[in-house]
């Protein structure tokens, strides 16, 4: 992440404190975890903890469709957490703080400068200075082309699209229970899964085909591996995965225990 | 469909073990209980998680994701307490986590949890003030 990227953003924060005196804690993250500016106030430890225990909180919100907002309302203050695009933006204020300024700085304002610098971070040459075309005014006797012929040929840049638009919907991350598959038809390198999830799934790609899933087990060890959806339409194939043995190995997991599945988006 | 279980859990104390007292605490939970069935019959209303060391009231419409949730409510309560102590949050009152279809609101009374999710349409406000009543 560059400072430019990160700069507006910190001046912004660094305004919260004029704007809104009540809010005692503002923190911007990437949704993957990354901060990207945050109030004078907050220490790294309390922003290692938040971002780690909402993480923690995301991880297992995929029944609320991801999480879009959190806010902890404590007797005299309130933490909150809202989505803006691939951002979060935290801010701790007191409860007496005038709600209508802050609403304007979490969902207007920061908004609007994420937008901004989104914009600018996607179309680069457009923030470079413009090259200068030297012409050469030697007195020999070259034949000396027209201006227009020499101008580079410069392609116009497209409008950049809105970059809320643009994102791809975070990657959802299901929770299985593992049942265990075999036979001589198994292949050993792909899995099954219940096939609604995987309509889910579908349906927040646009239908992009999606192939492969990450597959973790509670104790954090990993596969990628094919999949498939479970053939019997059996109401109890809900919230179940069936991994062949070589995969049950490969993570160390057993029947009835829990994995967490997410596709692989190319 | 309408799932409601209620679950009593009896455990037999080791010895050494200090024995929880129950009295109080269950006339706390009966008063929650009565309260959140009222709550429960309004619209956009899925349905409610009430726990406490000994017993739990689970009434969600979608069975399938009774596991689901009960992780999930249980994880915000967990994760929220941290968040609140790093930044020197003292009493909370309330948990708010918003999806994109879907909300829950998180209240601890005591040792009752209580998990209450809803669609993001329906109004939490006034759900808290009927519970701290």
């Amino acid at each position: 992440m560059t400072e430019a990227y990160s700069n507006p953003f910190q001046a912004l924060l660094n305004e919260f404190k004029t704007l809104s005196p009540e809010t005692s804690n503002a923190l911007i993250f990437k949704n993957n975890g990354e901060p990207v500016a945050n109030t004078q106030a907050t220490t790294e430890d309390q922003t290692k903890t938040l971002i780690a225990n909402f993480g923690n909180i995301a991880l297992q919100s995929q029944a609320l469709g991801g999480v879009e907002c959190l806010t902890i309302q404590a007797a005299d203050s309130q933490l909150n957490i809202t989505v803006i695009g691939n951002l979060y933006l935290a801010t701790v204020s007191s409860r007496a703080a005038n709600q209508e300024i802050i609403k304007s700085l979490t969902q207007v304002v920061v908004p609007t400068v994420a937008r901004l610098v989104d914009q600018l971070a996607s179309s680069p040459l457009k923030n470079q200075p413009q090259q200068t075309l030297q012409i050469n005014t030697s007195d020999s006797e070259e034949t000396v082309l027209p201006l227009e012929e020499e101008k580079p040929n410069i392609e116009p840049i497209p409008e950049p699209q809105p970059p809320f638009e643009a994102f791809l919907p975070k990657t959802p991350v299901n929770q299985f229970m593992v049942e265990k598959i075999g036979g001589l038809l198994v292949q050993a390198d792909i899995v099954r899964i219940d096939n609604e999830i995987i309509a889910k799934w579908s349906d927040l790609y646009d239908g992009k085909q999606i192939t492969m899933v990450n597959i973790e087990a509670l104790d954090g060890k990993k596969t990628t591996c094919k999949f498939r959806a479970i053939k019997e339409a059996k109401a109890n194939a809900k919230g179940i995965i069936q991994l062949p043995e070589k995969i049950l190995q490969t993570l160390q997991t057993e029947k009835g225990k829990l994995v967490m599945v997410k596709p692989v988006i190319e | 469909m309408k799932q409601k279980t209620h679950v009593e859990i009896s455990t037999e104390p080791l010895e050494s073990a200090p024995v929880i007292s129950v009295g109080e605490d269950n006339s706390v939970f009966s008063s929650l209980a009565a309260s959140l069935s009222e709550i429960r019959k309004l619209n956009g209303v899925i349905g409610y998680i009430l726990r406490n060391n000994t017993s739990a009231i689970i009434d969600l419409t979608e069975q399938e994701k009774i596991t689901e949730w009960a992780i999930l409510s249980s994880q915000i309560f967990e994760s929220s307490n941290e968040i609140a102590n790093q930044f020197h949050l003292a009493d909370i009152e309330s948990l708010l986590v918003e999806g994109k279809y879907v909300k829950v609101l998180c209240m601890s009374l005591g040792d009752n949890k209580i998990g209450i999710f809803m669609e993001k349409t329906a109004t939490h406000a006034w759900m808290i003030k009927r519970i701290l009543l």
